[in-house]
């Protein structure tokens, strides 16, 4: 580590699960030298490079944007490269993996549900036709961006799938982040996909399995609020159901 | 072992890898891609570039424009085939791009906005907000879960490459969850595994980041080319490394030393007026001005912080509106990491190393291994030369990208199918070197080896250098070569989710990556772009030097240098110079 | 969810515990919403119980009002109060999650419907209170 002026000293509490074993999990603690600006992440490295490099977890870019980082601390969905140690000192810090996930390993979980959410939502642009090349770029305003660009801040970091008790409770729920992307294309001007994606959308797993608990929204770490993206969406869905499509405010209309 | 047969595998899910495989699967819907990745693609590294993507569609801006801007801009050791090549295809991948759902941002009346960018005479830079790379993954990401042919490999570490009679025959790959190896029986392989900027202590890279492709390729026979030439891109973070972009810069940012004073002035890149105006001050190229930050910090004009020394970045001067709307990452970035607000205060900012102009010698990303493909910032298709210019990044792997994909796809239609015992028999011999670093207990730990390299290369083969620095760096490279292959001790023996192991092997990597840096950086008597000596070798030596480097894999020893011709076509060499008088510009 | 990426085999899963909705202060005012909804019902209760009297007979009717004026239904009531006052709030608080993309900020949602809510609340308190006197 670079010269320390003033390092401090936090005990951190790791959930540790070794998948080669039946030993269900189980914490461990370390004792982690941090400095103002050491992030939890950085405390992480420091376990695994030098008190024991069993230790596992997710990370990238270290700056809040490819959404490898995300676990539980102290309770609270987080990214831990975005979390300071400075934060919780003198306490303990206790960190677990992301909730509503199954554990591969210490920090690591399983992703694949998201994965598979993610190919039913259908997350691309559905044109009415194929525009050529040659005629250059869709014309788009400012304001017809308003409608999506939220929606599209998303990295995948799954926060909100571990904040929002519904997905726990039932994990066919589709889900925040899954959602919030189908509602990005839905309402982008260029798209006019809304049929290709109502089975999902209209489901008890779509955005009827959500009861606006809004924790989602609270923990993304990019303001996607996800929750609005859903709710708005139960007016379509309804109007959709009977048969009304052409109310719907500002999605594209399937044909 | 388990094998998997496909087609056409392109290892990395970035940029560069998902663009091939959407071109694999629209050009020919009955060839089978694996998408190989480390990680799930939207964690790879484009998508923390954050400034923009080039592409020439002002009225008052040419393709030669472009040309000229890139070809100086790489002090002429661009292959001028291939710049070609390239700028007259920006466009329509930004375009197609754009029709997938890209967000680029827009004017008021929908049509694309362009912004400045280092050392570009004309607006021509792309931009989605400041978020440029994570909107680009996110869009081809999403694209390519469309294509039911391209099927995806998230999580599987590549290890090695197979070989058979000189030509490509698969992959060999660890399944990270359980530790499985896995044999990729291919046609074709595709690398779009992205730079080496790890090999360096403080870098804006991610941890992914770590040359895994050029490893590759350069053990089995690929040249590396022109790794002398690294890119510290000018404004970071101190400390992190994280990246404050180029578009602060192109939104009119400047750069002022401990006493306010813009110092770029003084290294002929002024004057100061008017501003902004193009490939002048603050919008000269990212060589240069990383150059003049070192000056500044050996005249001791640049500011202590607990992270190292800086100078400041000030963009008050923009006011808020356009700083959220604009920048709204960096300014988050800045909140959290820095601690301090770009609207009120100017942020602490200091060079760090960024981008790998060289990488696995690639014409028109062909390989010298028949079957193998390489494209994006593994390779080195000639078109960045001795300094990229920003937004020049972005663009390449979309377009090369394409390439790759494409001339991958016409070499698999015409090569037979067909296993073949050798091809299992060296991936079994693979597969117990990978599982004998797995057991090994003796040794040294994987970070002490991580950081004397890192220390080593930002000391030795840093922004200036000179003959018995670059000598000290090899020396002691080669030295920490010698450590590995003596041992790592690994904490962690399991099978499953084991990234202590795969750490290791990614060091492997490193360790000959920077070896070929080093030794090419020493054997370039010469400064050109971003290699630029102190010693007796300070200026351009287009006589004997106007040539790529190449270093060949020699196994245990160091690389083998030798050297390779230019492609020059329209543009001679001369002096580049930037700064000077010009008109103010009309940012947009 | 089924797909075609697969699930790691040797995971383990955590148990989602029944007293999930104690975890964190978030979940428990969540959790007190939702309660609120109880709150309304039993307000319902009490005022169907009221109809219903009235359909029985005088004796009846003045029974319910009588039961009404004891200090159990007065602390029954404040109880009652509190919970519709949340239950209020909150169904402004969570409305500018359910409309379209509008450039009204979300803040302004809320007060105009909390300041409505209140206002129109004490303007019948007031007709009423005029009007039995």
């Amino acid at each position: 580590m670079t010269a320390e002026t003033n390092t401090r000293t936090i005990e951190i509490d790791v959930l540790r699960y070794d998948p080669d074993t039946e030993a269900p999990p189980r914490y461990q603690t370390y004792k982690v030298p941090f400095q103002h600006d050491t992030s939890v992440l950085q405390g992480l490295q420091y376990i695994k490079d030098n008190l024991d490099g069993t230790l596992t977890f997710r990370w990238s870019c270290r700056m809040a944007i490819c959404g490898s980082c995300g676990t539980m601390i102290n309770g609270i969905p987080q990214l831990s490269c975005h979390t300071f140690l400075r934060d919780y000192w003198p306490k303990k810090l206790r960190i677990d993996p992301l909730e509503h996930f199954p554990i591969i390993k210490d920090l690591a979980i399983d992703q694949t549900d998201f994965l598979n959410k993610l190919d039913s939502v259908k997350p691309y642009l559905i044109p009415k036709q194929e525009k050529p090349i040659s005629e250059g770029a869709y014309l788009q305003t400012p304001k017809q961006m308003e409608q999506y660009y939220n929606y599209s801040q998303c990295i995948n970091c799954l926060l909100c799938y571990a904040a929002c008790p519904q997905y726990g409770l039932t994990p066919t729920f589709t889900g925040p982040a899954a959602l919030a992307l189908l509602h990005r294309y839905n309402a982008d001007s260029r798209d006019v996909g809304w049929s290709a994606r109502s089975d999902v959308l209209n489901s008890e797993d779509g955005v009827w399995r959500c009861t606006l608990v809004g924790y989602c929204s609270e923990v993304c770490p990019k303001n996607v609020d996800p929750a609005h993206a859903i709710n708005q969406n139960k007016v379509n869905s309804t109007l959709d159901y009977f048969g009304v499509l052409k109310l719907l405010s500002t999605v594209g209309l399937g044909k | 072992m388990q094998v998997i047969t496909c087609d056409i595998v392109v290892v990395g899910g970035g940029g560069t890898g998902l663009r091939a495989a959407i071109a694999i699967a629209e050009s020919d819907p009955k060839l089978t891609v694996a998408l190989v990745s480390k990680v799930v693609p939207m964690r790879s590294h484009t998508v923390a570039a954050e400034g923009g993507a080039a592409g020439v569609i002002r009225g008052d801006d040419t393709l030669d424009n472009h040309f000229n801007d890139t070809v100086s801009g790489g002090d002429w050791l661009c292959d001028q085939d291939a710049v070609q090549y390239f700028v007259e295809h920006c466009v329509e991948e930004l375009v197609q791009l754009e029709h997938w759902g890209c967000p680029w941002s827009r004017k008021d009346d929908g049509n694309i906005n362009v912004r400045f960018f280092g050392g570009m005479t004309v607006q021509r830079t792309w931009f989605a907000a400041d978020k440029s790379g994570f909107h680009i993954l996110h869009t081809l990401f999403q694209t390519s879960i469309k294509y039911p042919g391209i099927q995806r490999y998230d999580e599987y570490f590549v290890a090695d490459l197979i070989l058979e009679d000189g030509r490509v025959r698969g992959v060999l790959a660890i399944e990270v969850a359980t530790g499985e190896i896995v044999l990729f029986e291919a046609k074709a392989v595709i690398l779009g595994t992205g730079g080496a900027g790890r090999v360096y202590r403080q870098n804006t890279n991610a941890g992914i980041v770590t040359g895994d492709g050029m490893g590759l390729a350069y053990r089995h026979g690929a040249k590396l080319r022109d790794m002398e030439f690294v890119q510290y891109h000018p404004t970071c973070l101190p400390g992190s490394g994280i990246l404050m972009t180029e578009g602060c810069r192109g939104e009119g940012g400047i750069l002022t030393n401990k006493d306010g004073y813009r110092y770029l002035q003084d290294y002929a890149l002024g004057p100061l007026d008017p501003w902004p105006r193009p490939k002048a001050m603050e919008l000269g190229p990212r060589d240069r001005l990383s150059q003049a930050f070192w000056h500044e910090d050996q005249k001791g004009n640049t500011f202590q912080t607990p992270l190292g020394t800086a100078v400041n970045l000030d963009l008050r001067h923009l006011g808020e509106k356009k700083i959220l709307e604009r920048l709204p990452l960096i300014t988050e970035a800045a909140r959290v990491f820095a601690g301090v607000d770009p609207v009120t205060d100017p942020i602490p900012v200091r060079p760090a190393v960024h981008y790998t102009m060289g990488g696995v010698y690639a014409n028109m990303t062909e390989t010298e291994v028949p079957g193998l493909y390489a494209a994006g910032e593994c390779s080195s298709v000639g078109i960045h030369g001795a300094n990229r210019l920003g937004s020049n990044s972005l663009v390449e792997i979309i377009v090369f990208g394409k390439v790759a994909g494409e001339r991958a796809a016409a070499y698999a239609r015409t090569v037979k199918d067909g296993s073949s015992a050798g091809v299992r028999q060296q991936a079994e011999e693979s597969a117990s070197r990978l599982l004998a670093l797995l057991k090994n207990d003796k040794g040294e730990r994987v970070a002490t080896l991580r950081n004397e390299m890192g220390d080593a290369m930002e000391t030795g083969v840093g922004i200036y250098r000179n003959a018995s620095g670059m000598k000290t760096a090899y020396e002691k490279i080669a030295e920490l070569r010698a450590r590995y292959r003596a041992g790592i001790a690994l904490d962690d023996h399991s099978r499953s989710f084991n990234t202590e192991w795969l750490t290791t092997i990614e060091l492997g990597f490193m360790l000959e990556v920077a070896e070929a840096m080093a030794h090419s950086a020493y054997n370039r008597k010469e400064s050109r772009g971003a290699h630029v000596r102190l010693d007796e070798y300070s200026t351009r030596d287009d006589d004997k030097f106007l040539q790529h480097s190449l270093a060949t894999y020699t196994g245990e020893g160091p690389p083998a240098i030798s050297y390779q011709p230019v492609t020059i076509t329209k543009s001679q060499p001369r002096t580049r110079s930037y700064g000077g008088a010009g008109k103010q510009a009309v940012m947009t | 969810m089924s797909g075609r990426f697969k699930p790691a085999v040797k995971t383990y899963t955590r148990p989602v515990t029944g007293g999930w909705w104690k975890e964190n202060p978030f979940y428990i005012w969540y959790t007190l919403r939702e309660l609120t909804a109880v709150g309304v019902f039993l307000y319902g209760v009490v005022l169907v119980t009221g109809v219903v009297s009235l359909g029985i007979g005088e004796n009846a009717y003045n029974a319910w009002r009588a039961a009404l004026t004891t200090w159990t239904s007065l602390i029954f009531h404040l109880i009652l109060f509190a919970l519709l006052v949340y239950h209020s709030y909150t169904w402004f608080k969570v409305m500018p999650k359910t409309t379209p993309q509008i450039p009204i900020a979300p803040q302004t949602i809320v007060r105009t419907g909390v300041a409505v809510t209140t206002a129109l609340s004490l303007v019948i308190v007031a007709v009423l209170f005029g009007v039995t006197r």
